[in-house]
């Protein structure tokens, strides 16, 4: 066991831990969209909830206990092992979901070449 | 990661539970963890338990609303349930939820007495992050 006194600040952090770079070519997406555009919000309002939730009256209206809310079911998601694990099933899922697109592709593709030969026959 | 989390479902179903905070007082003090929200106390099943420290002497505890009047609990053994939530979180938390890092606001020793049982809290600790590594 490692004991250390450490500032909350920082602790355990990951560097790139949510970050989503561009998959393909033609996104373009600022690799750190789930950090800025979900949890930052997310976290930014949970603070000031917090502070309510620690003082000797705590009293939240809706919208402060819907963010706290919020918060818990975002804790269910954002720890380091769980996205991990996730991505490692990333790239097999990409490839079915690439190989399910490329086989609706060619399905079209055939039955539009069908009925574009019966339109001409006729 | 993103739909799950903005799942309206599941921030409902932790609204809809009535929050109550629980403290304790020194020398006794909440730890947490990297897995710090406890759920059911570790249990299957739907949401009905829910809990997570605030501070070393505040924890969020929540539970169906339908067990709380407005004066406090209705059902008889929620205020036990409470009391012994709040003196054994940090086992559950522990024991329940696989975590890296443990956070203290003060050194933790095996000699902690909560009602009247000794809690080897140090040992415990060292177990669960051996266990997790």
């Amino acid at each position: 066991m490692l004991e250390e006194p450490v500032a909350p600040k920082g602790t355990a952090f990951e560097p790139d831990l949510y970050g989503a770079p561009p998959a393909t070519a033609w996104e373009h997406h600022d690799p750190n969209i789930i950090e800025t555009e979900v949890l930052s919000p997310i976290d930014s309002a949970t603070a000031l909830v917090l502070k309510k939730l620690t003082c000797d009256l705590p009293i939240l209206d809706a919208a402060e206990r819907r963010s706290w809310a919020q918060f818990l079911v975002s804790l269910f998601h954002r720890h380091r092992d769980t996205i991990l694990e996730r991505d490692q099933h990333a790239p097999a899922l990409a490839r079915e979901t690439l190989a399910r697109m490329l086989a609706g592709y060619e399905r079209a593709e055939v039955e539009l070449s069908s009925s574009m030969r019966s339109m001409a026959s006729t | 990661m993103v739909r799950s989390i903005r799942d309206e479902r599941a921030t409902d179903a932790i609204n809809a539970l009535a929050w109550d905070i629980l403290t304790i007082r020194a020398p006794l003090h909440f730890i947490t963890t990297d897995r710090p929200l406890l759920i059911n106390a570790g249990q299957c099943g739907m949401l009905q338990l829910l809990s997570i420290p605030l501070s070393p002497t505040r924890l969020l505890f929540a539970y169906p609303a339908f067990w709380r009047g407005p004066d406090g609990p209705v059902i008889d053994g929620v205020e036990e349930l409470r009391q012994n939530f709040a003196a054994f979180h940090d086992l559950m938390l522990l024991n329940e939820q696989p975590c890296r890092y443990v956070y203290a606001s003060r050194s933790l020793d095996d000699n902690r007495i909560v009602k009247d049982k000794v809690v080897h809290l140090r040992t415990t600790v060292q177990q669960v992050l051996a266990r997790c590594r």
